[in-house]
């Protein structure tokens, strides 16, 4: 029969229960540190329903399918976590059978079947580990970039797992090669391996080998053990956390400062919430997030993962007061953040970094008004004029030209078309609403306007940081769109897209709300919009974050295009929630000189390569960028135009 | 005698914004309401900033300083009055009484003096002028009426050396500054210059939310209603005019068409160009002769 002898050739085994408790110990300690740093976060209010969280839970946790988008990485990851997570558990049924069930008189079931499968199962996820941990120590000598600085620590630790694992098996061979059954003899994968071995020894050395390989197995692992809570593995189980605090489908909206009527917590602004204190602590400094990110490349300069390693240092230092953390460190480029989220949407365990930037940001505004110049002139236009460009509604309604529009101001028929500011005050975007308006009028679809009566919609208040700007403008918004008994609204801009239908119900507006790009695919799929193949040039859609990212609609609007289309939609190389911020987000657009302009034209470039001929938006804010990027480098072979003016000239 | 801290009284004035210049009733020769935007007149906020500035360096003399902020406004502009309160006001009074209606600046500056008069004030500061009058009066009204200095188009101020007087920088040209040094109790016009007005934080916008703002209406102020009669607006507009439309150069029709593209691409403009003239001293004075006969600045009988 099939089996094996629990603790054989070992003497004194109390010695190991006294140092896995030592090792046990030392973890624990670690880990109430930790539980301590996040205990020192703010409590939030509401909690959302379990199961859909721990479906989340489980498809981040154990299909990773965040990490796998990148291959070598992905799959590095994958073996080292389901080899690591199989032998783990398989040492714990061990323990538990042997130490607690034995005693109490239960039946050893170390044998037969059960034990075939076992062993065969362990061995396999033991070299699963191995491969991992091999492809990661190849990754991090040979073929990770030189500059990418890591701790001692991080190094260190894929050492010890690898002596671990090693170790690991040359105490099976050794034990199968003196001990074990003829089975096990001829077993995958270490029939080869103990032949060799039983040559090479005699059974009385092969036996003190054992001894000593056994015991160094038993302490490196225990090492192991105890340092998880010190090192970058203690991702394991910060992100475990995380994962399943975590709804989803909440990530898209910002969490409010207050609460209604006015009323603030005096620690909301210091003070970051408990759940931003347990992701700080499940960043692995991957550098995902450096890569991707449209602002970071420059050395000292804007970086995702580095401003949440301040936070983390600086937070545990300071008992999580904001206030204590200064400007001069990476927290001082803040501002230079697009809130593109591309960080949010590469990194493994889906950090929320452009909250944790927007949280840093309200402190400054909020709580020390210390910002960038050029961003208080933004606010005082917003608080006078209720928008961003300081003109004032008498000229919101200047781009209404048409007769038939001006009726739209009066009858309040049907859906509302919500303009925004960036589309009113704007020369070139005004062209866009006007396309929009005269393909609704040659169509005949009842909608309405709100003219002078709009104001901003807070989403540049509110990602800059000016959270009681923000939400006087939101209210203001909510009462003219209740008075008029508004329903359904389309908008023209991506960033009011997303605030009037993510951000809004928080002050009670509740509408029905879409981007214009899914009105015109309705439309057209119920024939009201006559589309034809007409267009023949080399058309490229470029993804506005706050449509493609945000809200994933990246399939819509190239629906539309293809059916206007003659040839194909050259597609960019990073499309879709992928996708390049064209540099305005986040309060950037007025912010210029900072980096909008260099964004821009990286984008510009592989397009010329790709020799596209139209750049086809849905934002008015890329659309800017863009033309503003050919005019300055003076091309004449490219046009960008709004998918709003392509269906006008094409159907 | 116990020492009492330094008074410092900043006058504010609520401003129709006139880039709103859209919206205006003709038949009222008003702005239009519906179009109104109010604002807080952005030299007020400045002559706010130095009294805040002032305020920081003599607490930084262990000395006391309180600011007080008053304003001529109806009641319905007292929202618009806190946001900029909140950037460091300690308490704030309006002057309003039934009947007001449209003031002229001495009225105001009547007003507003005698309420200094009831308040206390050392130091008294007002913005230069506001944006939508731009009458550049209350100042010097205020002078008058509180028998008090007057420096106006200050850009910035500090304590002197010993701290008992106050030294003011004034613009007088391009790159030219005066250096004024004055004693306390002084009224200073402040013009939009070296202070940047701050951001008022969270903090204080909440608390001055729910701040009370004191009126003082002609009762508590004691005021002559006959001499307030006499000080109503004098000046009365008469015609509201929207301002001129840019006008768009069109080259004449028949002009050859090199031409015609020269000037629309030029606008019309002739470039500016520069002839240095060279010789002898007699030799250029023959050509600038020349020069003006040319140009017909001389004619030649």
């Amino acid at each position: 029969m099939e089996g094996r002898e629990i603790l054989w050739n070992i003497s004194q085994p109390e010695w190991m229960y006294l140092l896995t408790f030592l090792s046990v110990l030392f973890f624990f300690y670690g880990f109430y540190k930790h539980v301590r740093f996040w205990g020192k976060g703010e409590e939030e209010g509401e909690s959302t329903p379990f199961l859909p969280r721990f479906k989340s839970f489980l498809s981040q946790v154990f299909l990773q399918r965040r990490i796998l988008r990148r291959p070598y990485s992905g799959l590095m990851h994958l073996f080292i976590f389901w080899g690591l997570l199989v032998l783990f558990l398989g040492t714990l049924i061990l323990a538990v059978q042997y130490d607690l069930l034995g005693p109490l008189g239960g039946r050893s079931f170390w044998h037969g079947y059960f034990y075939i499968l076992y062993s065969f199962l362990l061995d396999l996820f033991g070299i699963l580990a191995l491969a991992g941990t091999g492809m990661a120590l190849i990754r991090r000598y040979f073929l990770q970039k030189t500059d990418a600085v890591s701790p001692w620590q991080d190094g260190f630790a894929l050492w010890l797992l690898l002596s671990v694992l090693v170790t690991g098996f040359a105490v099976e061979s050794m034990r199968i090669g003196v001990a074990g059954t003829v089975w096990e003899r001829s077993s995958f994968p270490f029939s080869y391996l103990t032949g060799l071995l039983q040559g090479l020894f005699s059974v009385e050395r092969a036996k003190a080998l054992h001894l000593v390989l056994w015991w160094a197995h038993l302490i490196l692992a225990l090492v192991l053990i105890a340092l998880i809570p010190y090192t970058k593995l203690f991702h394991m189980i910060s992100a475990s956390f995380l994962a399943i605090s975590r709804a989803p489908g909440t990530r898209s909206a910002l969490a409010p400062v207050f609460s209604e009527p006015l009323r603030l917590n005096p620690d909301r602004l210091t003070h970051l919430y408990r759940k931003h204190l347990v992701s700080l602590d499940a960043c692995t400094r991957c550098r995902r997030c450096e890569e991707i990110c449209p602002v970071a490349g420059e050395e000292d300069g804007f970086s995702p993962m580095r401003i949440v390693e301040e936070l983390r240092r600086g937070l545990d230092d300071s008992n999580n007061d904001l206030g204590c953390l200064n400007d001069g460190g990476p927290l001082g480029k803040v501002w230079e953040c697009l809130t593109c989220r591309s960080c949010e949407e590469q990194c493994p365990i889906s950090l929320e970094m452009v909250e944790k930037i927007v949280e840093v940001r309200r402190h400054r505004v909020l709580a020390l008004a210390r910002f960038p110049t050029e961003i208080k002139s933004l606010f005082k236009n917003m608080e006078t004029f209720g928008d961003p460009w300081g003109m004032g509604k008498s000229f919101r309604e200047d781009w209404i030209q048409e007769e038939e529009s001006k009726k739209r101001l009066r009858d309040k028929k049907g859906f509302l078309v919500w303009i925004g500011c960036q589309t009113a005050f704007h020369e070139r975007n005004k062209r866009v609403a006007l396309s929009f308006t005269k393909l609704l009028n040659a169509i005949h679809v009842d909608y309405f306007l709100l003219g002078k009566e709009e104001v901003c919609c807070g989403d540049l208040a509110r990602r800059t940081g000016n959270e009681y700007l923000c939400r006087n403008l939101i209210l203001k918004n909510i009462e003219t769109l209740q008075k008029h008994g508004v329903e359904k609204i389309v908008t023209l801009c991506p960033h009011c897209f997303h605030i009037l239908k993510e951000e809004y119900p928080h002050w009670g507006g509740r509408f029905e709300v879409m981007h214009y790009t899914g009105l015109i695919e309705d439309l057209i799929n119920q024939g009201k919009l006559p589309a034809q193949k007409h267009l023949d040039r080399a058309v490229t859609y470029h993804d506005s974050c706050y449509l493609g990212r945000y809200h994933g609609q990246c399939e819509g609007p190239r629906s539309v295009l293809r059916k206007i289309l003659k040839g194909e939609l050259v597609e960019m190389e990073k499309n879709r929630t992928d996708s390049l911020c064209c540099g305005a987000g986040g309060g950037s657009f007025w912010l210029r000189g900072n980096t909008g302009e260099k964004i821009n034209a990286r984008r510009l470039n592989e397009m010329r390569e790709k020799k596209v001929q139209v750049i086809c938006t849905s934002c008015p804010y890329c659309l800017v960028m863009f033309e503003e990027a050919i005019r300055n480098k003076e091309i004449t072979d490219l046009a960008v135009i709004d998918l709003a003016e392509l269906i006008n000239s094409a159907g | 005698m116990e020492k009492r801290g330094l008074r410092i009284v900043v006058c504010m004035k609520v401003i129709h914004q006139l880039s709103s210049e859209r919206g205006f009733d003709a038949a009222k020769r008003a702005l239009d309401p519906e179009y109104l935007v109010r604002m807080i007149n952005p030299a007020d906020e400045h002559a706010l900033e130095t009294a805040l500035l002032v305020k920081e360096r003599t607490e930084k003399r262990k000395g006391q300083a309180e600011i007080f902020v008053i304003s001529v406004a109806p009641d319905e502009e007292e929202g618009i009055l806190r946001h900029s309160l909140a950037m460091g006001a300690d308490q704030a009074f309006r002057v309003w009484g039934e009947g007001f209606g449209s003031l002229n600046a001495v009225a105001v500056a009547y007003l507003l003096s005698m309420a200094i008069r009831k308040i206390g004030g050392d130091l008294i500061l007002c913005g230069k002028r506001s944006l939508d009058m731009n009458g550049n009066e209350v100042g010097g009204y205020l002078s008058e009426f509180l028998r008090l200095p007057n420096i106006s188009e200050v850009s910035s101020t500090d304590f002197s050396k010993a701290g008992d007087k106050l030294v003011c920088r004034r613009r007088v040209e391009r790159l030219g500054y005066d250096l004024v040094e004055t004693p306390i109790p002084v009224i200073l016009t402040v013009e939009r210059g070296e202070n940047e007005p701050r951001y008022p934080n969270l903090y204080s916008i909440l608390d001055w939310l729910e701040k009370k703002i004191e009126v003082f209406d002609t009762n508590s102020l004691e005021i002559d209603l006959n001499r307030l009669g006499d000080l109503k607006l004098a000046v009365q507009a008469t015609e509201l005019t929207r301002p001129r439309p840019k006008k768009v150069f069109t080259p004449k029709s028949d002009l050859p068409p090199e031409e015609r593209i020269r000037l629309a691409m030029t606008g019309g403009m002739e470039k500016k160009k520069a002839t240095f003239l060279q010789g002898d001293v007699k030799k250029i004075a023959d050509q600038v002769i020349d020069l003006l006969f040319k140009q017909k600045f001389l004619k030649k009988d």
